[in-house]
């Protein structure tokens, strides 16, 4: 294990709420994360605390095993160009382009160049005059040129069209196989990630929910459809996610895996057992929090770890 | 792990193990403020426009003038601020657009704040040039044939065109900090800690004034405004200036984007 | 793709069921990592971790410096193990569906039958 980020304990608190509530999390080298969750569930204070772009109330940032505050040691190594990124706002894309490569030691301009043709951002307008999208494009193709050893992409995708999304996949995971890197997609379009990311990190009120290799979370719940009194006798004594009924059919989504024994008796009474998606997952775990308030949240936080 | 990965980890590993200058960045914090040369046309636009309007002005007073008075009599005018005030506002204007773009190119907000220092140094020492040179134009052709006076103003130049030129630039590059220290002001507490902060300011200067006032009388206050030199405004510029930059790192290091 | 198995999983199953009906010949230069990842537009760590199971039944070999190759017999291979997993993959699943409609052993044969034996034609 070679983390490049180690988060320990990190707390960001504004006048009357807290962004961040005891976060430990540690990003692996040259790994594509997903970090997820609702919206205002601290995702954009994360990354603007690891970049030094703001600071912990309490707890520490490392970069690189070095603080990344003012530490040009580091942060030349580091790319996060926000969702709501302010640019100069009379300047082109060109120019922005221009800054990039002066700040970022491994800046490839003719990718920059390529990744404008092809996201057909328009040369002559200026960035204030541009669309959602066509910004959404300059940041997300500041972040693919700067090639930074650690580049975070912040909803990265706002105001692009499904086309334009694809895209950015498609350019990432190219680039990103020609130049492993250390990569964090916050995001919540969770379907059109799951299959990008290798690691997934799971924020929900400030506090890490999740954080774990995509691959096992395929253990993490299961769905069990058929019989209400069969699905009941399996699912009896589980933290149930979801629940429905129809008749005398029933759906309930249980967090954990089962065991051999469990699948066979599965079998037996007839169910199907359906893997749950990183999107219905997250959903579960995130939405469970609005249902039962703060201390339900915790009690499953608890339970998770 | 695959053979290429394993292998190009490698080479990243030893492509980061040299220490670079920590300020090895700031030439490129610096051009940051030039990649669209607003901060420069718009100040030489103003400066420009705000002569030729004085120059109108003072042609048309001319000639308002009744016949018999002397048409020796020259026209100063205060035009030559103009490009300052401007100045004070593309500072504060070039700190709102560049300093979120600058985080988010990484750059430590030292680097930053020394590249913008060198930029604002730079536009004041042309700035001071200009006005020296704009002066030596006016004296040579007297007030460009019109007697209006816009630069070479009899106080500025006492001591001397480049003493003036000085001066214009001491005085350019300390309504810069002060513009771009608002808008860190502003970054750093907001709009409600912003107008605090400045309405604190004018509370204590207002206070200082009348303390002043009554230990040296209101002559005492003026005479010693009346008894300063251009070179000693300069001096004075120069030392706000000094201490408005320390303010600005003091802001800039808390400022968030 | 569906969410049945793990992605790792259904990516090998792709690069088998291409040696198996011969789009992929053996001795033949198989699909890299990164084409794998570009293709299915999935991380390359899945596809590498879909390759190295392929690698370590012996349906890849690893050729330094040239990449993935398609083992010498790996077809045989593959096809014996289909043989032996056809009973529980197809016949179980058919007999339990007869068994809800009703259909008995015989009927089922004498349906298999009418179909006629690929290869031998029809009757």
């Amino acid at each position: 294990m070679n983390a490049v980020i180690e988060v320990d304990g990190v707390t960001r608190r504004y006048r009357s709420t807290t962004a961040l509530d005891a976060v430990s999390v540690r990003f692996e080298k040259d790994v594509i994360h997903g970090l997820l969750g609702r919206n205002g569930a601290g995702k954009t204070t994360l990354m603007s605390m690891i970049t030094a772009q703001e600071w912990p109330s309490s707890g520490g940032v490392r970069v690189f095993g070095q603080h990344p505050h003012e530490n040009e040691q580091v942060l030349p190594r580091i790319c996060f160009v926000r969702e709501e990124q302010q640019y100069i706002d009379d300047a082109r894309a060109s120019h922005a382009f221009a800054a990039a490569a002066m700040a970022f030691p491994r800046w490839d301009q003719e990718f920059a160049e390529q990744l404008a043709a092809d996201f057909k951002v328009p040369e002559k307008t200026r960035i204030k005059k541009m669309s959602r999208g066509q910004r959404s494009a300059v940041g997300v193709i500041i972040g693919l040129a700067s090639r930074a050893e650690v580049t975070f992409f912040d909803e990265p995708y706002m105001g692009l069209d499904a086309v334009a999304r694809q895209l950015f996949y498609d350019r990432l995971l190219a680039d990103y196989a020609e130049h492993p890197r250390t990569i964090v997609l916050s995001s919540h379009l969770i379907d059109e990630i799951a299959h990008l990311i290798e690691h997934v990190v799971l924020l929900d009120e400030g506090r890490v929910v999740l954080d774990e290799p995509v691959e096992q979370l395929r253990d993490r719940a299961v769905t069990l459809v058929g019989r209400a009194d069969a699905v009941g006798e399996l699912t009896a004594g589980r933290t149930v996610l979801q629940h429905e009924a129809m008749g005398r059919t029933a759906r309930t989504t249980v967090l954990g895996g089962l065991d051999d024994g469990e699948r066979r008796r599965a079998g037996e009474l007839d169910l199907d057992l359906l893997p749950v998606s990183l999107q219905q997952l997250v959903v579960h775990l995130t939405s469970k929090a609005e249902q039962h308030g703060q201390s339900g949240q915790r009690e499953q936080h608890e339970r998770n770890a | 792990m695959t053979v290429e990965m394993a292998s190009q980890t490698a080479s990243a590993e030893r492509a980061t193990e040299h220490r670079s200058s920590s300020l090895a960045r700031v030439p490129a914090a610096f051009r940051l403020h030039l990649v669209n040369r607003q901060l420069i046309w718009i100040p030489l636009i103003v400066f420009g426009g705000a002569w030729a309007l004085s120059l109108g002005i003072g042609l048309w007073a001319a000639q308002l003038e009744p016949a018999g008075s002397g048409p020796d009599d020259p026209v100063y005018t205060g035009s030559g601020q103009a490009a300052l005030w401007c100045l004070a506002f593309m500072a504060a204007y070039s700190g709102s657009h560049t300093f979120p773009f600058a985080l988010a190119l990484s750059f430590s907000r030292r680097v930053y704040l020394l590249g913008t220092l060198l930029v604002f140094l730079m536009i004041a020492v042309c700035y001071g040039l200009l006005f020296g040179a704009a002066a030596a134009l006016e004296e040579a052709t007297d007030g460009l044939g019109m007697h209006t006076y816009s630069h070479a103003l009899p106080f500025l130049v006492a001591d001397g065109l480049w003493v003036a030129g000085l001066t214009a630039a001491a005085v350019a590059l300390m309504l810069m900090l002060i513009g771009f220290g608002a808008t860190m002001l502003y970054r750093r507490f907001g709009v409600v800690g912003f107008w605090a902060v400045l309405l604190t300011l004018t509370v204590l200067t207002v206070v200082a004034v009348l303390l002043t006032v009554q230990a040296v009388g209101w002559d005492g206050f003026w005479g010693w405004f009346g008894r300063q030199t251009p070179l000693s405004a300069a001096g004075w510029s120069g030392l706000v200036a000094v201490v408005m930059a320390g303010v600005d790192y003091g802001l800039i290091r808390r400022a968030t984007p | 793709m569906d969410e049945g198995r793990a992605l790792f999983v259904q990516i090998a199953e792709q690069v088998e069921a291409s040696v198996l009906d011969g789009t992929l010949e053996e001795g033949e230069r198989a699909p890299s990592t990164n084409e794998l990842a570009a293709f299915h537009r999935i991380n390359p760590a899945t596809a590498a971790k879909g390759i190295n199971l392929l690698v370590d039944r012996g349906i890849l070999v690893k050729r330094r410096g040239l990449g993935m190759f398609v083992a010498d017999g790996a077809r045989e291979v593959l096809r014996a193990e289909r043989r032996r997993q056809f009973a529980d993959h197809h016949i179980a699943p058919m007999l339990a569906e007869a068994g809800v409609l009703g259909l008995d052993v015989e009927t089922v044969v004498e349906l298999i039958r009418a179909r006629g034996v690929p290869g031998r034609g029809a009757g």
